[in-house]
Order: structure tokens, then C-alpha cells, then sequence
């Protein structure tokens, strides 16, 4: 390690210049969702309702504390943050203040970098003289995850601050937000994007990176794979993209983790003991993701056909409880078998 | 010690006080109620118990004055002794003191009253009292003191006799040292019973021709009966007045010991505490000790069988000398510990007293950081009181040490012990060693804190006082205070104190404050205070789990409380449950073990979230597995050890593994535990057919190539030791063999001619590979590995000076750093 | 490097055994100009890092093989001086951040710290980052894995992470968003059977082929445990027969002795003798976890199905309680215990059946 970082250091000290230039020549290129992220309140796919809202409060009408939920990759965080580029426009940075889960949003965070940035007044002129909102804006991205003193410290501050800031609070469940605070916000929901304009809108990046997907049906099962997803079904396209070079079915459940379906369904057929030892022997020796897994089944055993009410019931009050067990950290291979033996009685017993 | 009267001047005042003392002892009675029950525990003893005969009671009550000065016949004393005593005062005669030596002798008494009272903190009537007497007292000795100097010429048989046998300055004949009220030291003689008879027949005959000795015991014997009879009704006509009368005082202050016959704890303990004490008096008093110890014991062991039993701590001591060079005794520091409440404070102010020392006491209220606690040490023990007029060496008592932290404790043994070697060199610096008894306290004498005063100081454990023995100090307690108690009550309320005194005083004090007419056996089984908390042992805890207990069955709980140590005892219900009762069906095992696991994910959360909320739940499953296991038949509990043994042995495997991990970092812990480590052992284990490599075949040689490697990879290596009967064994280090298997280890280790040619290929092995390292520099021959490659050429260098010697105890050194260099090639060769 | 498992470890992407399209996507992956954030998880022995490696002198050259090894220090909010072991080159640095144990965070934030604020030797320059490799990323404490999640994003620039785990389970989502995730599944039996040959030919030995297939089979799958295996019974015994003893790690074979024991009878003595075996695997770091899947694995064999059933039910939740608890060895015997229950009253119903 020494010599690792002397070497560097050597180097830096040796060309400071050719260092300096190459930290700005090399930028990481930004991942897809970044790049395409929506410019304006208009291109956000969708959600009408919120949309709307929004474009009022643009056209001059006050913006109240917002509090945005539903699944992930609905247009959340683009949302606001189109909306806000399009309030503030060069001086967003002044005037926005984002966090999200990977910052420090515990209660101390709360109490001195909220608070401090809230308490700032603002004028409703820009720098240059042209007029802009009279407040700030601050957004809390994945809300859900901070804790619940956390938001308890921010209630306060949301009130008193009221001239001055704005809160856009995002999150996907909207019970893990303490109701003081919801009652202080007006809610949004974000429903789960047609699947028509996810696959139009994953179109148009394909053909601005220049990337060939063929007809849609590629694109249809990317969309599939990624339940609606949109940031997903892009950071899948570029991972396939990158990984393989081009857009493939198969490449696409590789990138994403995704257990295939004929795993599933054979797991959720499976007959006697020894036939699930086996299974779930080789599914885990083929590293695939027990979690994951459970996921998929979840939603196939629901839409299964074949099984009865009864046997959904059991299977899936099953699958909670692995599940439960898995975030813990047990052993998958204990609770694939668990569950499978769950899933083999209920076979039985239909 | 220059401030010390000298002896002869001592010897003045302390024979004075000793008067005064015999004097006390007329004017006590037995209205104080302890006195009588210990009577006939010392009468066994005799008066070889250095105290029996010496009576510090500075205790007066209002009931008898000082006129009542009849000799108290039940006192438990000799009969010989008692007329020593009655002698004494009626026959001042030999005294020959001027009259100023008696002032500073009144003077003397009028402190004590001055300093009694906040001693004892008694109602403002006792005191006034108390101070009346003083006076009383002190005026009537001193007009005996006066009075018989004229007619004392007659009597010089008594004059001897007092003259001899007391002293205060060592004298050459047997003695025992004693201290008078005042803490004063004087020294007794001791004879043997033949001549106390012989001397005591010639002062009987003396003071009173006429009458014989047995009529003088006769009439002794009236006195103490019309006494007695009048001290009852005393008290039948108190029993009315006494009862409106509020008692602010604890009664636990009122009727702590106020002398040694008082003392609850055991005989043997007080004396070896009193004894160590003494020991001292060399350094203290500059008197020697030692020498005369042998004497007094023949003298002891000749009189009664009994004593030989207390006297045991003694014998033992024999062996190792009680002094050191400096004549200070052996141990520094005497460690008291015992349960609380059995009067381990009280035992050891009482005996610094009464050894003639002032004690001084540090307990956990005083601060005791330990820049705090070391001038505390240093005015205790190098100091001397100049206010207190008694002028006594201070007796540091260290009272609730284990609650010390463990610096403080470390400075006291180093203080301690380190002063010895100081004195030698810089004896006329003023830097002074200890020279000064200390006593510390302790409730648990193996608290952690307490490990290195444990090995220095000598430990007297104060066990808790008997059921028996404290029912009948409670007695005497509620007799004087004129509380009815049943003989059951008192009984009850001493089990339920289980030894301790403190808590039955206050439960007891607590019942008279109901204003009963009677305390009987409800009353003190249904008062909710009283049941003492703590010190069951985890082991009693542990026996109490396994057992029905049909009078309180709700005990457990409170048990498990008071052992706390939840870990242990769940501990210990692991390793015993399987045994408790007749489960064939493992209905018990699968029950039990759901609480147990319960157990570890609730104390598992509670640590792992530090939150506390659950902590409670504990004991309830604990409690849980008591109704599940106890049984009526006797358990014999094991003490569990299991999962300290499993720690400790995992450790140790551990420890190798990681030696192992520390040359293949690369190779995840996961990996080598279970692929790489049980299996390189068969690598490690070429079968040849012959430990001479040259008589082997080509693919011998190779796999013992191939096994040296390996061992360089894995940073392994065979050492040689001697085995303990004194031949010479390659040993494998770290031991892989243990790692890989599981007991089966032995049948696949080498046998060791094939471990020493391996250990030769091992050497070999890394020579090549230097080698090997260097070509390859010398190829490459870069300018920025240049600083490496000369690191290797060092060590290359190593190793080749090491080759032709064969002792492989050497080679440590040279082997950790080839391994470490072969690894920087990985992936090259 | 002298054991089989090191000495024939494959050194170019192009010269693995198996995946082959695998390593030929990882090699274009190289070849294009980002390289992102990977996380590679798989069995153990399937060969992960073997891939990694290949992966490194592919983006570096054969100046990423010159290993060093060094302790690093750290200290702790709390002022605990930690130390840690790591393996590096002058283009990547490795660590196993569970080392350290709970304190993997500190590791983690001032070691991609460090890699990150010195810059590459230009004059080699093929690649402006370092590489950070950390391996059993899956049994990171969650807090370790949401610090990398900040670390990942703030130092893009100079320096890459490669993550490597068991399973990507106990990854947290947000890590698996920002990696791109390599699967590598273990190598099948017959192509574990395929490598021993190659490399026993390399060896100049030869190997039956039901030999190679019989080793194959009883590695579980992991080609580290195969190649070892092939190598001991070749100092075992050589030539090699057919039919000759396969050793095997004794925990296996111990697990294995152990469920038997409680097969052969039910009651509490033997329970406690049961203990004392399942101590012993304690005490030689076997997981519990892997002690309990084995323990499953063999004592269902002769139950019918409503027995498997529970007992795999309770094994599930004991051993998702034992995670959660300090002292396994109380989850073990109660899963023993309550197998030994299950088992004897369905021998006694079923005796009871027949007469």
C-alpha cells in the first residue's frame, strides 16, 4: 500500500499540470438516467395531476410543501428537479438544496444543515435582475429512509419556515413518513408508468445513443423484466449495452439480476424432496439471488392460474416470512427449502 | 515516633488508665444485653484470649450510675481474675503517682467525655447523663488514686503483682499486649495457671486475713444477685416509660460493638485480624514482638485443647516468617471481605482501637481518583494526628475497596510492596514506607479490581454471622429496648436476614415502630422490607433453578435477580438441563431450549442495540426454565464450563488460522477454513518409503518438493522442540493438522523421519526461490523495483548464512520473510 | 506457488476454462472507454477472483500480478487503532473489510479515500483510476454497505470498486444500482471434471475419467475444493485408480457423523453427546450456518414428507434466529432436539400403528 500510494503521489508531484488538465478532460461519461433525465415539467412522463400542479406554480402560483410517493422510477426526483431548473434556472444551485439517502440526514444533519439553509432569506430577484420565487427549495429524496426523530426535527423547521422554503419530500411508502409531516404536505402519488410511454421513451434514448433494439419486443421485455421501472429498464439497456454490445433478452435478465422465469415456475411446480434439494442446490451454486427469487414468485404465484385461493394463501403467506428471514440474513438455502416444502404440501393439497 | 511519651513516662499514665479501665469495668452491667451472651463463649477461651480479661466498654448506661460499682459476677472473666479486679481498686496502695500525674490522668477522662458523644450520637438526656457519670467517675478515682497511696505500703504482694504483670513497655517475660479504653498499650503478663492460683491464694490472704477466698466469692455472688434483681426491675419499670420515648438513633449505631467481647463476627477471624495488627508494633510502637510469640503459644496450647483449634491460622503461619526485614509483617495490607452487613466496618475500627490506633477511614463516598486516594494514603499513614491529644498512629481502614477503580487498587499494592526496597537505600530521606497498618474492606473478594491486592495482603473472610448467634444478639437487642419479641419472631427474622446484622436490626427496629404489643412470626414474615437483596451466587441460583421449592415458590425470580449474571446461569441451565428430569420423549429439551434461544436473541438484541428496554425479560425465561426442570430430586449442578473451554479452545484454533491467513491474504477466511485448510494436510503428508531423499524415486521427490511448497505458500513451517521426555520432535507450525480435522489428526501427520526430510525440502525450497527472485531482478533490473530487489538480496544473503546450520529453532526469522516475498509473486511463476 | 490450485490458476481472460463468453464480454468491457463499478458474486470456488485477476492485468498489464502484502492501520472514531492486511499492486489494492469486524466501515471510507486522492503513474497511463477490490462485500454490516454507497459516487474519478460477494442477497439494492453485476455461476461437474484433466495433464499425470467425475461430484460444485481434492489423492495414493479414497474435509464427513447420531437414537443422553460434537465444529469455525444446512441435509433422508416439511420449517427458523442471537450452539441443540422430538414420536405412532 505504501509504495501504491507513494508512486501516485510521486507522479502528481511530478506533472501537476498534466494532473490538474485530466481530472477535467476525464469525466466519467454520465449513466443514461442522468443524461435523459427529463429538462422540463413537460417531458415527465405521465402523471398528469402532479404535472399540472406544477406548471401553475411555474406560471407564478405558490408552490406548497410537497410531499411525492409512489414506486420507484416513476418520475419522482425528476419531477422536482425539472421543475425546479425551470423556477430558478442558473441560480437552482443557490437556491436547492438536495439530499438523499447517501447523504448524513440523521437528526443532527436535520437540526444544522436544514435548519441553517431554511432560515436564509431570498429575494424574488434574480442576480440579474429578472424575477424568480421568492423562496427556497428543499428536497428530500428517499424520505422514507431517514428516522423518524429525523423527521420529527424537521417538522418544526417545515412550519416556521414557511416564507422562506419549500419541502418536496419524495419517498416510496408514504406510511413510513410520520403523519405530522404528511399533514403538512400536499401528497402526490406517482402511479406506475404505462407500459406504452416507458417503451417510447426507452426508444428515444436507444436512438440517441445510437443503440439498436430492433423492432420493440426487446423493449417490450425490458419493460417486463423491470416491472415499469423506468430508471431500471435504462440502467439495464446501458449495462447490457456495455457488458454485451448489444440488446438482448437474455443479456438484459443477466444485467438485472433476474432470476428466469423458468426457474420460477419450476420451482413453484416442484413435485417432491429430493427434486427441491436438488433445485435449490444448483440454483444457488448458478449464484442466483434467493431474495430475488422470492420476488418473482410472489408476483407469478398471484397471477398463477392454476393454483387455488387456498394455495396462493399459504404459499405466499410463506413467502413473507422467508423474506423476512432472508433481510435478516438467514441462510438462503434453508429458507428456499422452507418455502419450497411449503410450496410441495401445497401442491399436494390443493 | 519521637512525639511518643517515652516509655517510662508511659508506663505512668498507662497504669492510671488501667486503673481507670478496671474501674469501668465495676461500673458496668449487664444492662447492656450483649455482654451476657457472649460471656460463655469467651469462658471457654479463658483468659489466653489476649482480650477476655480487658473490657473497653466505654458504654454507660442511665439505668446503673457509677455508685453501682459492685463487681459484676457474671462477667467473663476467670474467678481468679475477678479478684484481681476487686483487689485492684480497694487496694491502690502500690501506687506511688504524684498527684499532677493524676490530673493529666482526669484530664485525660474528660476527653473521652467530651469526644463520647459524637462517637456514639446518643439523645442530648443520654449524653448529659453520660457526662455526669464521666464526672462522677473520674472524681471518685481520683480520691481513690489519692486516698489509698497512704495505707497502699502494706500491701506489697498486690503491688507485685500489678507492677509485674503490666506494663507498658515490652517487657522480658511472656506477655500480651492489650490497649486500655484509651487505646493505650499496655502489656500483661502472662503465667501459667498454677502460678496465678498460687500468687492470687497469696493476695487474697494478704488484703483480708480473715476472710477466705471463698467467702470474698460468696459474697461477690450476692452482690451480683441483688444487682441482677434490681437491673430487672429497673427495666420492668423503664418498659412503661421508655416506649413514648422516640428513638432517633439508627440501632444500628446504638448497638454496634463497642468492644471486643461485643464482636459478632467469628473468634478465630477477630483474632487473626487483632493479630496481624499487632504485628505491626514493631514498626509502630517499636516493640518487639516476634520473639516472644512462641512462649505465649506453648502457653496457650498447654491450658486447653479448645484453643489449639482457633489457634490453627496461627500454626499455618509459622512457616513464613511474619515479619519481613523491616519488621514490618509480611503482608502489608489485611483484605476483609464478607458478605454485608456481618460488621466488617464495625471489626475493624473496634481492633484498630483496641491495638492502639487512630482509625482512619477512606470509604466510596470520599473521592478516590488516585491522586485523590494517594494523598489521602500519604496524610494517613505518615501523618500523625497533633489535635487528637491521644496522639495515636493512625490506622488507615479502606472501607468498599472493590468499588475502587483498579488504578487506585494498583497504587496501593505498589506502595505497598515498593517501599521495602526504598528504605534500604534512602532510609534518612522522607520519602517514608508504609508503616502503617491497612485495613481494607471489601464485600467481593474476587472483583477484578481487587486481583493485585489479592497476592500481597492477607485476607480474612468475615463470614456471615449464624442465624443462631444473631437471634441471640436480637434478643438482648429487644430487650433493651423493651420490645416484646417471640423467641420464633427473632428466630424468623434471622433466617430472613440471612447473616446479615445491619438489616435485622432495622426490621426489627421497623416491627417496634408498628407499636405492637408483641412481634410474633407473621409479623416478620409478612414485613415487606427485610429480605436481603443480592449475593446469591450464581451457583446457588443455578441449584435454586433445578429444585422444587414448595414453601416460596415464587422465589425463583427474585433468586435469578440477585445472582444476576444472567449469561452464566443460562450458561449453566444449558449444560444441565439434559439431566434434570426424565424426559424420554425430549418434550422438556425442545421446550426449554425455546426459551433458551429466546433468551439469546433478547440478550443479543439488548446488547447489539444497547437498549435496555428488554432487559428485564431475562430473567423471566430464565424463571421459565425453572418451572420447566426443577425437580424434587437433587441435582447435582454442574458448574458450566463448556463454553469457556469451547472460547478458549476456538482461540486457539483461531490463532492459527489467522498465522495461516497472514502469508494468503488473498484467500478469503471462508475459503481456507473450509476448502484449503482441510485438505492441505494430505498435501502436506508425502507417503515415502524412505526418509533418505536420495534413495527415493523421482515422483517422491517431487511431491516432497510440492509439499515444502506448499508449506512456504501457507507460511507453515516444522519446528524443532524438545518433547518433555527429552527427545528432540519436528512440530508443525501453526498446526494445520488441528485445524483440518477433528480428533482423527494423528493417524495422517508424517511420521517424523519424513517431517525432518520435509523440513530439509522447506529449506531448500527457499533458496530456490530466492534465487529464482533474484534472476529475475537481475533481468528486469527496472529502476523503480530497484529498492525492492536489494530488500530481496538482504535476504537472500539471510538465508545463506543461515543454510548450514541445521537447528531449525532458528529459522523463524528467516522463513516469515521469504513466505512473505514468494507471495508478491502470485501470479508470475 | 506449488499447490495445483495456484500453480494452474488461469492468468489471461482468454485462457479460462469455462465461461468463456463471460470473459469474452469482460474483455470488450475493458476495452471500452468507462470502465464502471463491478460486482461479482458467485459460490465459493466458482471462480471469481480467479476472473478478477484476469480482469486486472487485462486493464493494467502484468504489472497488476506484482503482489505486495501489507499491514495498513486505521483508527477509529473511537480511537481504536485497527490493523488490516491487504494485497496490492502498484495499480489496485485488496481487502476483506470483515476482518476488522464491525469497525469495516472506517476500512472501507479511508481505504478508497486514500486510493482515491493519489493519482495514477501517468507515464504507464493506460487507466486514469485504481482499482479497490473488496472482497465478501455480502457480509458487510449494513452500515459498511451505505458508506460504500457514498464512497462509490464521490470518487468515480480515480478509482473503481470491485465488489465481490457470496450472494447478492445481503446487497443492499442500492449497491447493486450502481454496480454493474457479474454472475458467476460454479462450474458445472462436468466441467470441474474437465479442468482436473487439464491440469493434471499439465502435471504429467494421468486421471480416470470416473475419478475425475467421482471428485467432481463430491466438491459440491467448487473447483478450489476439486483441484485440492485431486491433488491429495494423488500424494495419497498414485498411480490413480478409479476406485480409489476421495479425501474430503473432515467437517463434512463430521456433520454427516453427527446426524447420524441423532438418527440412531432419541434421548436426552444422546443429545448431550450430540452437543459435544456440534461444540467441536464451533470450535473448528465451521458456520453455524453451514453446520445447520448439512445437518438438514442428512437428517431428513429418512423421514416422509410431512416430516421434511417440518423440520425444514423449523431449521428455516431456527437458524434465521440464530443469526439474530450470539450463541449458536443453543440454536443447533434445539434443532437437534427438536428433530430427535419429531423423529421419535413418529417412530412411536408408526410402531404403534403396527401393533
Amino acid at each position: 500500500m505504501q509504495a501504491f500510494l507513494k508512486t501516485g503521489k510521486i507522479s502528481n508531484a511530478d506533472k501537476p499540470s498534466s494532473s490538474g488538465t485530466k481530472v477535467v478532460k476525464k469525466k466519467p461519461p454520465a449513466p443514461w438516467v442522468e443524461k435523459y433525465r427529463p429538462k422540463t415539467i413537460d417531458d415527465i412522463v405521465d402523471q398528469g395531476e402532479v404535472v399540472q400542479v406544477l406548471r401553475e406554480c411555474l406560471a407564478g402560483g405558490d408552490l406548497p410543501h410537497l410531499l411525492f410517493y409512489g414506486p420507484p422510477g416513476t418520475g419522482k426526483t425528476s419531477a422536482i428537479l425539472a421543475a425546479a431548473r425551470q423556477l430558478f434556472g442558473d441560480i437552482t444551485r443557490d437556491r436547492v438544496l438536495e439530499l438523499n439517502a447517501s447523504d448524513e440526514r440523521g437528526i443532527q444533519v436535520i437540526r444544522d444543515k436544514v435548519k441553517s439553509f431554511s432560515q436564509l432569506t431570498v429575494s424574488n430577484k434574480r442576480p440579474d435582475g429578472r424575477p424568480c420565487p421568492p423562496y427556497k427549495l428543499v428536497i428530500l429524496d428517499e424520505a422514507d429512509s431517514m428516522t423518524s426523530a429525523a423527521q420529527a426535527a424537521l417538522r418544526r423547521t417545515m412550519e416556521r419556515e414557511t416564507r422562506t422554503t419549500r419541502f418536496c419530500l419524495i419517498c416510496n411508502y408514504v406510511s413510513r413518513i410520520i403523519p405530522p409531516i404528511t399533514s403538512r404536505c400536499s401528497k402526490f402519488r406517482f402511479k406506475p408508468l404505462a407500459r406504452e410511454n416507458v417503451i417510447k421513451r426507452l426508444q428515444e434514448v436507444c436512438e440517441a445513443e445510437g443503440v439498436d433494439v430492433g423492432n420493440g419486443e426487446i423493449l417490450q421485455e425490458a419493460v417486463h423484466t423491470c416491472e415499469g421501472d423506468l430508471r431500471r429498464a435504462l440502467t439495464a439497456l446501458q449495462c447490457c449495452q456495455r457488458l454485451i454490445g448489444k440488446i438482448t433478452p437474455e443479456g438484459l435478465i443477466e444485467v438485472t439480476g433476474l432470476v428466469p422465469q423458468e426457474l420460477v415456475d419450476k420451482f413453484l411446480s416442484t413435485k417432491n424432496y429430493s427434486e427441491l434439494e436438488a433445485f435449490v442446490d444448483s440454483f444457488l451454486m448458478d449464484a442466483y439471488s434467493a431474495s430475488q427469487l422470492l420476488e418473482q414468485l410472489s408476483a407469478t404465484v398471484v397471477q398463477s392460474g392454476h393454483l387455488t385461493n387456498k394455495q396462493k394463501c399459504v404459499i405466499s403467506e410463506k413467502i413473507a416470512v422467508c423474506s423476512h428471514r432472508l433481510l435478516d440474513g438467514g441462510a438462503e438455502v434453508m429458507q428456499l427449502t422452507d418455502l419450497g416444502c411449503t410450496i410441495i404440501m401445497a401442491n399436494s393439497d390443493p | 515516633m519521637g512525639d511518643y511519651p517515652d516509655p517510662d513516662e508511659e508506663y505512668e499514665l498507662m497504669y492510671s488508665d488501667e486503673l481507670e479501665l478496671l474501674r469501668d469495668m465495676d461500673g458496668n452491667t449487664e444492662s447492656n444485653p450483649i455482654r451476657k451472651k457472649l460471656q460463655t463463649a469467651k469462658r471457654s477461651l479463658d483468659f489466653s484470649s489476649p482480650v477476655a480479661k480487658k473490657i473497653v466498654s466505654n458504654e454507660r448506661r442511665n439505668s446503673n450510675t457509677a455508685s453501682n460499682n459492685s463487681t459484676d459476677g457474671s462477667f467473663s472473666l476467670t474467678p481468679s481474675l475477678q479478684h484481681l479486679d476487686d483487689i485492684l481498686p480497694s487496694s491502690n496502695g502500690p501506687n506511688k503517682r504524684t498527684v499532677e500525674d493524676l490530673f493529666g490522668d482526669i484530664n485525660d477522662i474528660d476527653f473521652d467525655n467530651i469526644q463520647l458523644p459524637s462517637k456514639k450520637q446518643k439523645t442530648e438526656e443520654e449524653c448529659d447523663m453520660e457526662l455526669i457519670d464521666k464526672i462522677i467517675e473520674g472524681r471518685r478515682q481520683r480520691q481513690l488514686l489519692t486516698e489509698p497511696s497512704a495505707r497502699g505500703i502494706v500491701n506489697t504482694g498486690p503491688n507485685y503483682v500489678v507492677k509485674e504483670n503490666l506494663t507498658t513497655s515490652v517487657p522480658k517475660w511472656p506477655f500480651i499486649p492489650l490497649k486500655n479504653s484509651n487505646g493505650d498499650r499496655i502489656y500483661v503478663r502472662l503465667v501459667c495457671e498454677d502460678l496465678w492460683e498460687d500468687s492470687l491464694d497469696k493476695v487474697t490472704n494478704q488484703l483480708s486475713l480473715q476472710t477466705t477466698y471463698a467467702s470474698v466469692w460468696e459474697e461477690a455472688r450476692k452482690i451480683i444477685e441483688a444487682k441482677k434483681q434490681e437491673t430487672e426491675s429497673t427495666e420492668l419499670s423503664h418498659e412503661t416509660g421508655i416506649k413514648d420515648n422516640v428513638v432517633d438513633e439508627l440501632w444500628v449505631e446504638k448497638y454496634r460493638p463497642k468492644s471486643y467481647v461485643d464482636l459478632l463476627s467469628e473468634e478465630p477471624v477477630n483474632r487473626a485480624l487483632l493479630h496481624w495488627l499487632h504485628l505491626w508494633d514493631k514498626v509502630v510502637f517499636k516493640k518487639d514482638v516476634k520473639t516472644k510469640e512462641p512462649h505465649q503459644r506453648i502457653a496457650f496450647s498447654k491450658r486447653t485443647g479448645q484453643f489449639q483449634m482457633s489457634n490453627n491460622w496461627k500454626g499455618k503461619k509459622e512457616n513464613e516468617p511474619e515479619l519481613d526485614e523491616d519488621g514490618r509483617p509480611h503482608h502489608k495490607v489485611a483484605l476483609l471481605c464478607g458478605p454485608p452487613g456481618v460488621g466488617k466496618t464495625t471489626l475493624a475500627h473496634l481492633l484498630a482501637r483496641l491495638a492502639g490506633y487512630r482509625p482512619v477511614e477512606i470509604n466510596a463516598s470520599d473521592e478516590r481518583s488516585t491522586e485523590a486516594f494517594q494523598t489521602a494514603l500519604q496524610s494517613a499513614t505518615l501523618m500523625q494526628s497533633v489535635l487528637d491529644a491521644e496522639r495515636r498512629p493512625n490506622c488507615l481502614i479502606l472501607d468498599e475497596i472493590d468499588g475502587a477503580p483498579i488504578q487506585t487498587v494498583e497504587l496501593l499494592v505498589k506502595w505497598c510492596t515498593a517501599s521495602a526496597k526504598k528504605e534500604e537505600g534512602k532510609k534518612k530521606n522522607k520519602t517514608q514506607p508504609l508503616k502503617r497498618p491497612v485495613i481494607a474492606i471489601c464485600n467481593d473478594l474476587y472483583a477484578t479490581s481487587l486481583r493485585p491486592l489479592r497476592l500481597v495482603s492477607l485476607i480474612v473472610s468475615v463470614g456471615s454471622t449464624s442465624a443462631a448467634r444473631l437471634a441471640a444478639r436480637l434478643t438482648r437487642v429487644s430487650r433493651a429496648e423493651h420490645v416484646r419479641v417471640t423467641a420464633r419472631a427473632l428466630g424468623a427474622l434471622a433466617a430472613r436476614a440471612r447473616g446479615d446484622v445491619r438489616t435485622a436490626l432495622h426490621l426489627l427496629a421497623f416491627l417496634k415502630a408498628r407499636d405492637r404489643e408483641t412481634i410474633n412470626v407473621e409479623d416478620v414474615e409478612n414485613a415487606a422490607i427485610g429480605t436481603k437483596d443480592s449475593t446469591t451466587s450464581m451457583m446457588q441460583a443455578l441449584q435454586a433453578i433445578f429444585t422444587i421449592n414448595d414453601s416460596e415458590p415464587t422465589s425463583i425470580l427474585k433468586t435469578i435477580q440477585a445472582a444476576g449474571e444472567y449469561d452464566r446461569i443460562v450458561e449453566g441451565i444449558f449444560e444441565n438441563y439434559l439431566t434434570a428430569r426424565v424426559d424420554s420423549r425430549l418434550l422438556i429439551a425442545c421446550e426449554t431450549t425455546t426459551w433458551l434461544r429466546l433468551y439469546d436473541i433478547v440478550s443479543s438484541w439488548t446488547q447489539r442495540t444497547q437498549n435496555y428496554s428488554l432487559y428485564s425479560l431475562l430473567p423471566l425465561c430464565i424463571a421459565r426454565c425453572h418451572s420447566l426442570l426443577a425437580s424434587r430430586q437433587q441435582l447435582k449442578v454442574k458448574f458450566p464450563m463448556q463454553a469457556q473451554e469451547m472460547s478458549r479452545r476456538r482461540a486457539e484454533l483461531e490463532s492459527a488460522v489467522a498465522a495461516v491467513r497472514a502469508a494468503r491474504v488473498d484467500v478469503s477466511r471462508r475459503a481456507l477454513r473450509l476448502d484449503l485448510l482441510p485438505l492441505l494436510p494430505y498435501v502436506l503428508s508425502p507417503t515415502l518409503r524412505s526418509a533418505n531423499i536420495q534413495l527415493c524415486s523421482e515422483t517422491e521427490r517431487k511431491s516432497l518438493r510440492a509439499c515444502a511448497g506448499a508449506m512456504c505458500d501457507f507460511g507453515l513451517q516444522y519446528s524443532q522442540q524438545r518433547t518433555p521426555e527429552g527427545l528432540y520432535a519436528f512440530l508443525l507450525e501453526p498446526d494445520v493438522y488441528k485445524v483440518a480435522f477433528f480428533g482423527s489428526e494423528e493417524r495422517l501427520r508424517p511420521p517424523p523421519a519424513v517431517r525432518q526430510a520435509i523440513a530439509r525440502e522447506q529449506q531448500l525450497e527457499i533458496i530456490r526461490r530466492n534465487e529464482n527472485m533474484m534472476n529475475r531482478m537481475c533481468s528486469k533490473n527496472s529502476s523503480s523495483e530497484a529498492k525492492q530487489k536489494t530488500d530481496k538480496q538482504t535476504i537472500t544473503k539471510d538465508v545463506k548464512t543461515e543454510l548450514p546450520n541445521h537447528l531449525q529453532r532458528l529459522q523463524p526469522k528467516v522463513i516469515e520473510k521469504p513466505t512473505r516475498v514468494s507471495v508478491s509473486f502470485i501470479y508470475t511463476n | 506457488m506449488s499447490l495445483w490450485v495456484d500453480k494452474h490458476r488461469p492468468r489471461d481472460l482468454m485462457k479460462l476454462d469455462y465461461h468463456k463468453d463471460q470473459a469474452i464480454r469482460l474483455k470488450s468491457l475493458v476495452q471500452q472507454s468507462d470502465f464502471p463499478h463491478l460486482l461479482v458474486y458467485g459460490p465459493s470456488g466458482a471462480g471469481k477472483k480467479t476472473r478478477i485477476m484476469c480482469l486486472l492485468r487485462e486493464l493494467y498489464g502484468s504489472g497488476a500480478e506484482r503482489l505486495r502484502q501489507e499491514t495498513m492501520h486505521f483508527t477509529t472514531p473511537s480511537n481504536k487503532k485497527i490493523e488490516i492486511m491487504t494485497v496490492s499492486s502498484n495499480y489496485h489494492i485488496e481487502v476483506n473489510p470483515t476482518d476488522v469486524g464491525i469497525h469495516d466501515r472506517v476500512v472501507i471510507m479511508d481505504l478508497v479515500k486514500n486510493v482515491a486522492q493519489t493519482h495514477q503513474i501517468d507515464s504507464s497511463g493506460q487507466r486514469e483510476f485504481k482499482v479497490v477490490i473488496l472482497n465478501e462485500v455480502d457480509d458487510l454490516t449494513k452500515d459498511a454497505q451505505h458508506a460504500l454507497r457514498r464512497t462509490m459516487e464521490k470518487y468515480v474519478a480515480t478509482c473503481r470498486l470491485i465488489l465481490i460477494a457470496n450472494s447478492i442477497s445481503r446487497v443492499i439494492p442500492a449497491i447493486r444500482s450502481r454496480c454493474l453485476t457479474i454472475r458467476v455461476p460454479a462450474p458445472t461437474e462436468s466441467e470441474i471434471a474437465n479442468v482436473l484433466h487439464i491440469v493434471c495433464k499439465k502435471e504429467g499425470l494421468s486421471l480416470p475419467t470416473e475419478l475425475a467425475m467421482r471428485i467432481a461430484k463430491s466438491s459440491d460444485r467448487n473447483l478450489r475444493r476439486a483441484l485440492l481434492m485431486c491433488e491429495a489423492s494423488k500424494v495419497q495414493q498414485y498411480p490413480f485408480t478409479a476406485d480409489q479414497k476421495v479425501p474430503e474435509p473432515d467437517w463434512q464427513i463430521f456433520i454427516k457423523d453427527t446426524a447420524r447420531m441423532a438418527l440412531s437414537e432419541q434421548s436426552p443422553k444422546k443429545l448431550g453427546e450430540v452437543r459435544q460434537k456440534l461444540y467441536e465444529l464451533i470450535i473448528h469455525g465451521i458456520p453455524p450456518d453451514i453446520i445447520f444446512a448439512g445437518l438438514l441435509k442428512e437428517l431428513v433422508r429418512n423421514c416422509d414428507m410431512s416430516m421434511k416439511c417440518q423440520i425444514a420449517s423449523h431449521a428455516a427458523q431456527f437458524e434465521h434466529r440464530m443469526r439474530l442471537g450470539n450463541k449458536p450452539i443453543f440454536h443447533l441443540e434445539a434443532f437437534v432436539a427438536k428433530f430427535m422430538a419429531i423423529y421419535k414420536k413418529f417412530m412411536e405412532d408408526s410402531l404403534g400403528d403396527v401393533f
